[in-house]
């Protein structure tokens, strides 16, 4: 009879989709971008059991796999042409929270990257285990414009607006205008910066919007004598499919109805690769600096006119 | 304990739980199944992805399908039925594999696809000879039914490396800074010639400095050779160590008289470079340029083992020679 019992219910569990590890499962986070100069990989696993999360999350035994060896893998369409093992670190602080600080155990190569394709390979021998993921890793991104070998300087209020293009896998477009100010005080000089994100690659910068932006954005504040303009960066920023998919869920613990993404086998994670660029030190025009002093949304902020700003 | 109850209440379980489920809607259909396998080619240490996780039921749901494979299409399932769609596994038999994949919906109905994959292992068709001009011994290889030399050819009279070869019936050859010993593990790996002195002054010889019965291979040659690589998997396939047994050299720049120099270590710039006995237009440091140097690992041909100097390099070139044999 207990065996009916049994069979009744070994029947059902392979209708039944489990949302839950039923067993360890390597965890793996890994964003890669061929501007650093040192590449981390993180890896993890699952933990479940009858003892306190809380407690399991401050042992290193129930966080890290005794023993991994993670690999890059440079393909060449076919064929792996170079190997690279990385070397477990705990150098790096991990931040306050859930899980232990220390250790925070990673896996790092000062191995100089190239866009092309990579294989993540780790090798577990403590579940028998090969975790694999693959990615396409970008270049830069580069500007089209503003020409990067013209002068820095963003003319509005001209014939030809202010317009900001770029290129490279655009599945993630991402353009920051930080606006570089100081803030000075009878006691103090603050160095402050207000971003502009736009999600795009391929825009004008219209100056009433971004006089609105930056009116709306900063607040003034009486002890503050004056402001003064330095200079405006522009950051740029893309990733390959992947990358967008981390975006967007980007933490796994905030409630999302669908399964969280993953583009690892035998294992949980993201291995995506991102590009950045930038370019430094533009500075905008005497008409846009001196509008802010007239501009009904950013004449209280104190802004000095061109002149002053040299 | 009331065994019978118990026996009833498991049956009604059983019943309740599972029977609807398995009931086969009368719409359903087949699922579809879909492999892909990453990826399609590799070496005998390969861990290859197979990959079920695009299959698909349209009248079900997707994610209950179950999964089972045939890794050497010997029509018997290799796997249980499994619930994950991925598979990771290396094949130590350098050949093509056929790999079945079978799909099954909750209902039970069924539907099977297959791909193929290649593996490349250790190339164990090899053999020597000697040379009777010299008595040197070569290693070979057969890949495609084309013996090769696994060594670089090591024949003639070293000549200074600042002198010119000339057509005076003397076999002429450079050595790596002018020292016939510095041969390495590579028979002829520091050996190397002017292409006109290899063709032995005819632009139309088969054989060349050749031994008897081989010949300077041509560009077709190469080619068929390299296909279907691309240029960093060939390299490792067929440099050193690679798994061919050709173990071709990895070169790097030598201007006379100077140390030689690695183009560079990283595997991205890896190349070697040997001559065809083929003229051919090839682009060459941003001009077109007639030139033999044909047998290359890397798109720009842009380096040479030897250099007269930095602003004369294309005349000044020579380069390691290998030689084929047809059967």
């Amino acid at each position: 009879m207990i065996v009916l019992a049994v069979y009744g219910f070994t029947s059902c569990e392979e209708d039944v989709i489990s949302p839950v590890a039923d067993h360890t499962t390597p965890v793996v986070h890994c964003l890669l971008n061929v501007r650093d100069s040192v590449h981390y990989l993180r890896l993890t696993k699952t933990f479940s059991g009858s003892a306190d999360a809380r407690q399991m999350a401050q042992n290193p035994d129930s966080v890290y796999f005794i023993e991994a060896h993670v690999y890059f893998d440079l393909w060449d369409k076919h064929f792996v042409f170079h190997t690279i093992e990385l070397e477990p670190t705990t150098a790096l602080q991990r931040d306050p929270g859930i899980f232990m600080t220390q250790p925070f155990l990673l896996y790092k190569t000062d191995f100089p990257l190239r866009p092309g394709s990579i294989r993540v390979r780790i090798e577990i021998p403590e579940i028998e285990t090969i975790v694999i993921g693959d990615l396409y890793l970008i270049g830069s991104p580069g500007f089209t414009a503003p020409d990067p070998k013209q002068k820095k300087v963003l003319s509005f209020y001209e014939d030809e607006p202010v317009r900001i293009i770029w290129g490279g896998i655009l599945n993630v477009s991402l353009t920051i205008i930080r606006l570089n100010y100081l803030e000075v005080t009878d006691s103090s000089v603050d160095t402050c910066h207000l971003d502009w994100v736009r999600k795009s690659s391929n825009f004008v910068i219209v100056p009433e919007d971004y006089l609105d932006f930056i009116g709306s954005w900063i607040k003034d504040r009486p002890e503050v004598n004056y402001r003064k303009i330095t200079d405006i960066d522009i950051l740029i920023s893309t990733g390959n499919e992947q990358y967008r998919n981390y975006q967007k869920y980007h933490d796994w613990s905030i409630d999302i109805l669908e399964k969280p993404y993953s583009n690892l086998v035998n294992g949980y994670g993201i291995l995506a690769g991102w590009g950045n660029n930038e370019l430094m030190g533009y500075l905008p025009n005497q008409k846009f600096i001196d509008s802010l002093l007239v501009y009904p949304k950013t004449k209280y902020l104190k802004f000095v006119r061109w002149l002053e700003t040299k | 304990m009331n065994c019978s109850r118990l026996l009833i209440i498991s049956c009604l379980f059983y019943l309740v739980a599972c029977e609807p489920v398995n009931e086969p809607e009368a719409d359903n259909y087949p699922p579809e199944a879909f492999l892909k396998i990453s990826p399609a080619m590799g070496d005998t240490t390969t861990w290859f992805v197979l990959d079920g996780s695009r299959s698909r039921d349209y009248q079900g749901i997707t994610e209950l399908l179950k999964y089972r494979w045939d890794l050497n299409d010997d029509s018997a399932w290799d796997t249980d039925w499994v619930d994950y769609p991925y598979l990771i596994q290396a094949f130590t038999q350098p050949k093509t594999h056929i790999i079945r994949l079978e799909v099954k919906d909750r209902f039970g109905l069924t539907d099977t696809t297959s791909s193929r994959l290649w593996t490349y292992g250790i190339n164990h068709d090899t053999s020597g000879f000697r040379d009777p001009r010299d008595g040197q011994y070569y290693k070979t290889v057969r890949i495609n039914g084309l013996w090769w030399m696994a060594e670089n050819l090591n024949y003639g009279v070293m000549i200074d490396d600042t002198a010119t070869t000339r057509d005076n019936e003397t076999p002429e050859k450079y050595c790596y800074m002018n020292n016939p010993d510095s041969m390495g593990s590579m028979g002829g790996y520091y050996t190397y010639y002017d292409w006109n002195e290899l063709m032995n002054y005819d632009t139309l010889s088969v054989q060349g400095l050749c031994p008897p019965g081989w010949e300077i291979p041509t560009t077709d040659d190469w080619d068929s050779l390299f296909y279907p690589f691309t240029n960093k998997g060939l390299v490792t396939y067929f440099s050193e160590e690679g798994y061919s047994m050709l173990n071709l050299t990895c070169i790097g720049v030598h201007t006379l008289t100077k140390f030689w120099e690695p183009i560079d270590q990283s595997p991205y710039s890896r190349i070697w470079m040997y001559f065809s006995r083929s003229y051919k237009k090839e682009f060459y440091l941003g001009d077109y340029t007639i030139c033999p140097f044909l047998a290359s690992s890397s798109s720009t041909k842009a380096f040479l083992m030897r250099w007269v100097s930095d602003s004369v390099r294309l005349h000044g070139g020579a380069l390691p020679v290998r030689c084929v044999k047809r059967q």
